[in-house]
């Protein structure tokens, strides 16, 4: 299967920066594992989204760069229908200036539930972290044009951590609407 | 009278200064000019490619270290990044061993192994178990990397294997018993680099020196160091010794 995936080359010459970042290991987390228990049952099960094709096109579109992995994890409860519209929790990572941002989204029936930084590793533009700040994106939607139908306040001097996150959030909410639909 | 203040003198020392500062008069006005209007003519979006510049600036190159070829492919090792033919890898570090097969490639570094498609598309980044960490095990001579049933397998010399998990997340204990049933999977050598390699390299080479810089360097004189801004001031000396002189040929027509 693998033998037929199309894919072009990463555009990251200009982030070369990216290289000397390391971000989390692929076990999973102390504070996903946490993030993972608050939001979702404790039997969550995690899946893989491959982006390759129409999404890896989309995707870079949204990020305005390809998506650093070629696969994105998410977790639904093990009991979930594992449709578009079921509870489904989304972890990515994404470049605010220099390092790496480890991003959670929760989506419900098409809709944020929650997001939360999981991991911020920027010396500056911490206030992302802050729940004034995620609370933000609850209850956005994806329009068409695949943008959040509300407006996300920009914090002073954390521009870039506020991009990363929204970019993060819109790809999560793209991602979900091309699970499966049973 | 001094023998500066003699007409006669006073001349050959105003066309010496000319001589000498002419060209440093014409270079800082060029100069000035340029850096007037950087903008308009974005200077500081030329970017510096030249190897002997950027050694000048001890700006650190891509320089392959190790580069090891798959069919039409290049995977390259420089001290900064590891790259994917001319596209930098979102990870680094010391390739102990690289081995592919018809679907992934697995590059196994000092402390994890990272799996790319046979594309060069990042898939993720395993961990290796403690055993696998120490440099004895993870020296390619080692280590073997085999594969059964579409599964792959790294098995040590001293008779420990582990298997990556389906979902390519971790590296899995497994007995060795069945090691008659695995295959073994070549492992890549590293190799020459065509040239045509390096230049690639170079041409992708994000450098941080620009056009604007240097002219403005040589405007200033710390291109050549600390004694740079000393050589402007003479020059700019020189260029007021001219001035006086050329004032008292003016004065004594």
């Amino acid at each position: 299967m693998m033998n037929k995936i199309k894919l072009s080359v990463y555009l990251f010459v200009t982030t070369l920066s990216l290289l000397s970042v390391e971000s989390q290991a692929s076990s999973v987390s102390e504070e996903v594992t946490r993030f993972i228990q608050n939001n979702l049952a404790d039997n969550a099960k995690r899946n893989f989204m491959w982006l390759t094709g129409d999404k890896k096109q989309v995707s870079s579109q949204i990020l305005h760069h390809p998506y650093y992995k070629i696969r994105a994890p998410y977790w639904q409860a093990k009991n979930a229908n594992r449709s578009r519209s079921a509870k489904t929790l989304w972890v990515m990572e994404e470049i605010g200036k220099e390092k790496l941002i480890t991003i959670g989204v929760v989506i419900e029936q098409q809709k944020i539930q929650a997001v939360r930084i999981l991991k911020f590793r920027e010396s500056r533009g911490w206030e992302v972290e802050l729940p004034s700040f995620t609370k933000q994106f609850e209850g956005s939607q994806l329009d068409d044009s695949k943008q959040l139908n509300q407006s996300v306040d920009g914090i002073s001097g954390a521009t870039l951590s506020v991009r990363a996150v929204t970019n993060i959030a819109r790809l999560a909410l793209y991602l979900q609407t091309t699970l499966p639909n049973p | 009278m001094p023998a500066l203040f003699k007409k006669h003198t006073a001349r050959q020392f105003h066309r010496l200064l000319a001589y000498t500062v002419a060209f440093l008069l014409f270079w800082l006005s060029l100069s000035g000019v340029l850096l007037n209007h950087t903008e308009d003519l974005k200077l500081n979006d030329v970017k510096i490619q030249q190897p002997w510049l950027l050694e000048w600036y001890q700006i650190n190159t891509p320089k392959i270290q190790q580069a090891f070829q798959l069919k039409a492919d290049w995977v390259i090792q420089t001290p900064q990044a590891l790259y994917w033919n001319k596209t930098p890898l979102p990870f680094q570090g010391n390739i102990r061993a690289l081995v592919s097969n018809d679907s992934f490639l697995f590059i196994l570094l000092s402390n994890k192994l990272i799996l790319l498609t046979n594309t060069g598309d990042f898939i993720e980044r395993i961990p290796l178990p403690e055993a696998l960490q120490s440099q004895n095990v993870t020296d390619p001579s080692n280590l073997d990397f085999f594969t059964q049933q579409n599964h792959v397998i790294l098995a040590a010399k001293n008779s420990q294997a582990w298997q990556i998990s389906e979902d390519f997340t971790q590296l899995i204990p497994i007995q060795t018993d069945a090691q008659a049933s695995w295959i073994k999977l070549t492992i890549i050598n590293s190799q020459a680099a065509p040239e045509d390699i390096q230049k690639q390299l170079m041409n992708s080479f994000d450098s941080p020196l620009t056009l604007e810089k240097i002219i403005l360097e040589l405007h200033n004189g710390y291109f050549f160091g600390k004694v740079g801004p000393w050589l402007v001031d003479l020059a700019s000396l020189l260029f007021i010794l001219m001035v006086l002189s050329g004032i008292r040929l003016h004065l004594k027509k």
